[in-house]
């Protein structure tokens, strides 16, 4: 064509450059058009990015705050459960120095009793009687210090149960929180995308006038964009989606996705609470019955000291030498048989009561060890958990990341001669909110990073 | 010289060596009234609390030293005080028979009673490692235990003095309170009362009206079962004995949970807890009732 324009130029004096000009405006024209093109994907893109970007990072933000808060919730948990542990250790403490007491003063008493029965005779009924008295203050004073016991340990069954359930909503709180927190950062992160999408520039202004149409013209108006804004809650995924003045569809995506917050690992004391109930009623019966034995057995100190009190009022008359010696000697020595034979069950209720403070001992002591942090359990969050004496939140489970995916699809314009078309974008971001946090030992150190971006 | 002025001389010197020996005297005396603590102790909150019948006042500290050492600590420096230790560790393996497991045994060696003219001191530790952030937690709780009466079983309840700041829900009557926890916006107290669960949670139905609650969800009364308890495991070094045996038994706990809002969106959780043995008719915990009021303001 140009070589005939130019073999031929002498003969086109006027107007031989418009057709080039209209070539080159075609030209220019066309890829004016595909720039204007090109920049509107490519601004879809970085509005797609963007919106990735800030979701995730408003998205972990949040959940770090969450992670952060329970963290400093569970050091108060921590101390709570130390107040607790303390007082309770006090009123065991107390309990063990009643009932080494109420021990040692049944011990003496036994000894004493013992003792006497070895050695009561006539001869002795009179030592015997001045003897086995001293067994009443000691078996009194080892029932009232059992009686102590038991109170004590009434009062730590109110203190455990009590701090249980203190410990359980404790959690609980805690445990809501934290569900609350990542519910909150969902709805925001979406909120993000949604916000720095660049859907609102594209709208129209005001509100979706009465013959707006169909649902999805009625959302190409800014009023309808920021009620489904307000709508947003904490599902993982929302779409927004329109029809503009032109009858183009346009759709925007977001996708916000971190692990629900649902396993929470809890340190529990060494026995459930209810163990512990079970320990200390059994020492409290176990103490009842010791109580009842060591009085039983004053009742036959008691009964052997009548006993001895008649043997030791014969036995002058039968270390007398008179002619009524031999009698009153053998009723002296029949009464001081009379009165060892009484002290038998006396020492066996005493030794019987020994026996059943020990076993007494021995489960206050387990009790009391069950108070120590002991296993780690994953909590359900249901009432069973209160079976347990919960300690502190050990770990929740989760991998500290959130991704949020967003995607934008824009209809393209018929223009007649060009018909324009776009398309879909998608982007990604990830982030890592575990920063240098930690629930316990406590350390709210926990913060957002972008870990990983679509890098198309 | 006359006599006179000599008496006065005499009398002036007395009062100038008193004057000047009175403050440290009176610092001495101080002094032996205070607890001293260990370098680097730090007081974390204090609660004055009943404890088997004695008002004992318990502060909470901490320090970046080990048990044993704050341990040893007191024991010289109390000892100098003229406190005098009651070694219940020492007292307790004299009984025949009687195994303490190691974590009780090192519990019970950290952990010292003293004991000085009708005052207690004891020292509790919380066990070296369970809070694994390098620091010691340890209580001081001091108190009068000169028996002036013999204390009645309402006294042994540990009850805790004070009540709540806020007053936002009714409290049983005769309730005591056991724990409280207070902060902006929130509130969590326990208490223990001598009635029946259906009677205190009766009452705060119907009284939490009067403070502007509403009820908004129950939880009707569950009954959690222990199962039958393990002997072996709830009493490892109990003597092998069938009475023994046969006293532990297994106990239940009956739970339930109202929850109430009011018109400022507020909200407050009444939890009712009673433990027990299951089969037991009288026992002293079973007819009791634990009561924990939850307070969380709108938007908490």
């Amino acid at each position: 064509m140009f070589t005939y324009f130019h073999d031929h130029k002498n003969k086109y004096n006027k107007g031989q450059l418009a057709p080039v000009y209209i070539l080159i405006l075609v030209i220019v024209i066309i890829m004016a058009m595909v720039t204007v093109n090109l920049s509107k994907v490519a601004m879809t893109k970085t509005d797609t990015s963007n919106s990735a970007d800030a979701g995730a990072i408003a998205t972990g933000a949040i959940m770090a705050n969450a992670f952060n808060s329970a963290a400093v919730q569970n050091s108060q948990m921590i101390t709570t459960y130390w107040s607790t542990y303390a007082s309770i250790a006090l009123m065991f403490s107390y309990a063990f120095t009643k009932l080494t007491m109420a021990f040692m003063s049944a011990t003496s008493a036994l000894s004493t009793a013992s003792a006497v029965m070895g050695v009561a005779t006539c001869a002795t009924s009179c030592v015997a009687l001045t003897t086995i008295r001293t067994t009443y203050p000691l078996l009194n004073s080892a029932i009232l210090n059992l009686g102590t016991v038991v109170t004590t340990i009434y009062a730590i069954g109110i203190a455990i149960l009590g701090a249980s359930i203190v410990q359980h909503y404790y959690y609980a709180s805690i445990r809501k929180m934290a569900i609350k927190g990542r519910s909150s950062s969902i709805r925001n992160g979406h909120g993000f995308v949604f916000s720095n999408s660049g859907t609102g520039q594209k709208l129209k202004a005001g509100s979706p006038p009465a013959d707006a149409g169909d649902s999805l013209k009625r959302n190409g108006y800014r009023d309808s964009y920021v009620d489904f804004l307000d709508g947003i809650g904490d599902d993982e995924y929302y779409n927004y989606s329109w029809k503009d003045g032109q009858d183009r569809s346009h759709s925007v995506d977001s996708r916000v996705h971190t692990n629900e917050v649902k396993d929470f690992e809890l340190t529990v004391a060494v026995l459930p609470s209810l163990a512990e109930t079970a320990a200390l009623t059994a020492a409290k019966m176990l103490i009842g019955l010791a109580e009842t034995a060591l009085f039983d057995a004053k009742l036959d100190y008691i009964a052997a000291a009548v006993y001895f009190t008649t043997a030791c009022a014969k036995m002058p008359c039968c270390f007398s030498g008179t002619p009524a010696a031999p009698a009153c000697c053998t009723v002296c020595e029949a009464d001081a048989l009379a009165g060892k034979a009484a002290l038998i069950p006396g020492v066996a209720g005493n030794t019987s009561a020994l026996f059943l403070m020990t076993g007494a001992f021995a489960l206050l002591v387990g009790a009391l060890a069950g108070l120590l942090p002991g296993p780690t359990i994953t909590a359900s969050g249901e009432w069973d958990d209160i079976m347990f004496f919960d300690c502190w939140i050990n770990d929740i489970k989760h991998d500290h990341l959130v991704r949020v995916d967003t995607k934008q699809s824009h209809q393209g314009g018929d223009l007649g001669l060009w018909k324009s078309s776009y398309p879909d974008t998608a982007s990604y971001a990830v982030v890592d909110f575990s920063g240098r946090g930690s629930i316990f030992p406590l350390n709210p150190r926990y913060g957002s990073d972008i870990v990983e971006v679509d890098k198309n | 010289m006359c006599l006179k002025y000599k008496i006065a001389r005499l009398l002036g010197l007395i009062l100038l060596v008193a004057a000047i020996t009175a403050p440290s005297i009176y610092a001495a005396w101080w002094d032996r009234d205070t607890i001293p603590l260990p370098s680097g102790t730090e007081e974390v909150f204090q609660e004055t609390r009943n404890i088997s019948g004695t008002e004992f006042v318990l502060k909470y500290y901490t320090n970046s030293q080990d048990a044993k050492a704050i341990s040893d600590f007191f024991r010289s420096k109390l000892t100098a005080l003229g406190w005098k230790e009651k070694e219940l560790l020492k007292e307790m393996s004299q009984i025949p028979n009687l195994k303490i497991p190691g974590s009780v045994e090192d519990m019970l060696a950290a952990n010292s009673i003293f004991e000085r003219g009708g005052e207690t001191v004891m020292i509790n530790f919380l066990p070296q490692g369970a809070v694994q952030d390098g620091k010691t937690r340890f209580t001081i709780a001091r108190g009068n235990t000169e028996a002036k009466k013999e204390p009645k079983e309402d006294d042994f309840i540990p009850r805790l003095s004070g009540k709540p700041k806020l007053d936002i829900a009714p409290v049983y009557p005769a309730a005591a309170l056991i724990s409280l926890s207070e902060n902006a916006g929130f509130m969590r107290a326990t208490y223990f009362s001598k009635d029946d669960i259906d009677k205190v949670s009766e009452f705060y139905k119907n009284k939490m009206l009067a403070y502007g609650w509403s009820i908004t969800d129950e939880k009707p009364l569950q009954k959690l079962d222990s199962g039958e308890p393990d002997p072996s495991s709830l009493c490892p070094d109990c003597p092998k004995d069938k009475k023994i045996q046969q006293a532990i038994k297994p106990v239940d706990m009956e739970v339930q949970e109202l929850n109430f809002s009011n018109k400022e969106g507020d909200r407050c959780i009444v939890a009712l807890a009673v433990a027990g043995p299951k089969d037991a008719v009288g026992d002293k915990l079973k007819n009791t009732t634990t009561v924990m009021v939850q307070y969380e303001k709108a938007g908490k």
